[in-house]
């Protein structure tokens, strides 16, 4: 070999592609293809590409470095904690008692409008907004892996930088203090890969005009796991430290600070315009 | 294709026959045989979905490659394994069969060529894969990988030139010239 870009073609794996596949397996894979896009549905299309994980226990927080905020638990948190297939509450009602009979009438849909106030701030990524509706003592689960008022407002810019969305949510009352709503949610690094969005139900309680608890359902179906990592490790192969970090669990958690806004926003882009193109 | 249904409709049935092979080789270059297959059974159902995203002419095979490594990617649980897989898809389809003695020969050389190859950044061994292997031109590989042709220049030539330090192999002119897809050895 005179040169390596000549060493390189002769080391070609497969250097004859019909070879590798001759007419009669390039028909059959055309059958088995033909087979999987009428016996599955999109969902199973979508979770044969993703493979999703089996769900994890609520996730655990960075506490170390002093140079990121917070931790954010994205592996299956997004979606997979928490919530059975039912709707739950964000807390049991609480047990009618004498004392609140009287209680004035409640107004579902003043409630209603406070909750899709907050969903919007979310999607503009509109922290003030967001600091102004949450009581300061608010109480988030399974909320991306937000456990604290302080750790919700830190993963907005995130979502910004990553181009999360939660759209055009409808919440309706659900229980007299309680709203549920229902966004779609959509990942723009899922998406670049085909992914179709996610229906989640966030359900709020309300007291005081402000939301002092919030509980993120699980929605139709999972997290894309395996895209995430895709992702990541796409976007910082040699740096994971700035951007996240693989936990015990093997689970992969997106760091939360000023620098990882930054990169995560770069790396979606490039990611973005990499598989569109 | 006898028995061809309705639900796969003539669009992705002209994309499949026109670029099935050289997606299969693509995944084959990079994964097992097996999982090559259902790998590139995988692109197909998301072009067939997503067909109207498909580009047109030129550009579709890199968008099918895009898909491909992609769903490879969300596969490969760790560059080793993904290392193994490669290692041992390159001797099942090393189907040249050259003979015992040039395949002695090339047999270091591939192993000295992937080990300098393997101390590339990813990003490199990747250009390097779709020029060499799987043909694209260099025009292509830039819009692929969404950075100009003349970055795509650089990257091989640097890349080349660290694996020839690598190996010891003295530098040529070669080195520095752009391959075009003519030259590029590829599906």
């Amino acid at each position: 070999m005179s040169d390596i870009a000549q060493m390189m073609r002769a080391a070609n794996p497969v250097p004859d592609a019909a070879a590798a596949l001759p007419d009669v397996e390039l028909d059959a894979l055309l059958v088995l293809t033909e087979t999987r896009s009428t016996d599955m549905s999109i969902d199973q299309m979508e979770k044969a590409v993703t493979q999703e994980r089996p769900p994890y226990r609520r996730p655990p927080w960075l506490v170390a470095a002093a140079a990121f905020v917070a931790v954010l638990f994205i592996g299956v948190a997004v979606w997979a904690i928490g919530f059975g297939d039912e709707p739950e509450v964000v807390d049991p009602p609480p047990t009618t008692q004498a004392t609140t009979t009287t209680a004035a009438p409640v107004d579902t849909g003043a409630l209603a409008a406070i909750g899709e106030r907050l969903m919007a701030a979310f999607d503009t990524y509109d922290t003030d907004t967001v600091d102004e509706l949450m009581a300061d003592d608010a109480a988030p689960i399974d909320m991306f892996g937000a456990s604290t008022k302080s750790d919700v407002l830190a993963l907005i810019p995130w979502m910004d930088a990553t181009g999360m969305r939660l759209e055009s949510p409808r919440c309706e009352g659900s229980e007299p203090d309680q709203v549920a709503c229902t966004p779609l949610q959509i990942m723009r690094w899922a998406a670049a890969g085909g992914a179709r969005p996610l229906e989640g139900t966030m359900f709020l309680k309300i007291e005081d005009g402000r939301v002092v608890a919030m509980r993120y359902g699980r929605p139709a179906f999972g997290f894309y796991h395996d895209r995430f990592r895709a992702f990541i490790r796409e976007a910082d192969p040699t740096a994971p430290d700035r951007m996240w970090f693989t936990a015990d669990n093997g689970e992969p958690y997106a760091i939360l600070s000023d620098e990882s806004y930054s990169l995560f926003e770069q790396y979606t882009e490039e990611y973005w315009e990499f598989l569109r193109n | 294709m006898a028995g061809m249904s309705n639900t796969l409709d003539t669009q992705l049935e002209a994309l499949y026959r026109a670029h099935a092979r050289q997606v299969h080789a693509y995944c084959l270059r990079r994964t097992s045989g097996e999982e090559a297959k259902d790998v590139t059974s995988e692109v197909f159902l998301v072009a067939w979905r997503r067909i109207d995203d498909v580009p047109p002419g030129d550009q579709a095979l890199p968008w099918l490659f895009g898909v491909a490594r992609n769903v490879l990617a969300n596969r490969n649980r760790s560059s080793r394994r993904h290392g193994r897989l490669v290692a041992k898809a390159s001797q099942y389809y090393d189907h040249a069969s050259p003979g015992p003695e040039p395949q002695l020969v090339r047999s270091e050389e591939h192993r000295q060529l992937m080990a300098a190859m393997a101390q590339l950044p990813e990003k490199d061994q990747e250009i390097l894969r779709l020029v060499e292997w799987e043909g694209l031109t260099r025009e292509q590989v830039a819009e692929m990988m969404f950075v100009s042709r003349a970055a795509i220049d650089k990257r091989i030539s640097r890349a080349y030139k660290k694996m020839a330090r690598t190996m010891g192999v003295p530098k040529t002119d070669q080195l520095t010239t752009p391959v075009t897809l003519e030259e590029g050895g590829g599906a």
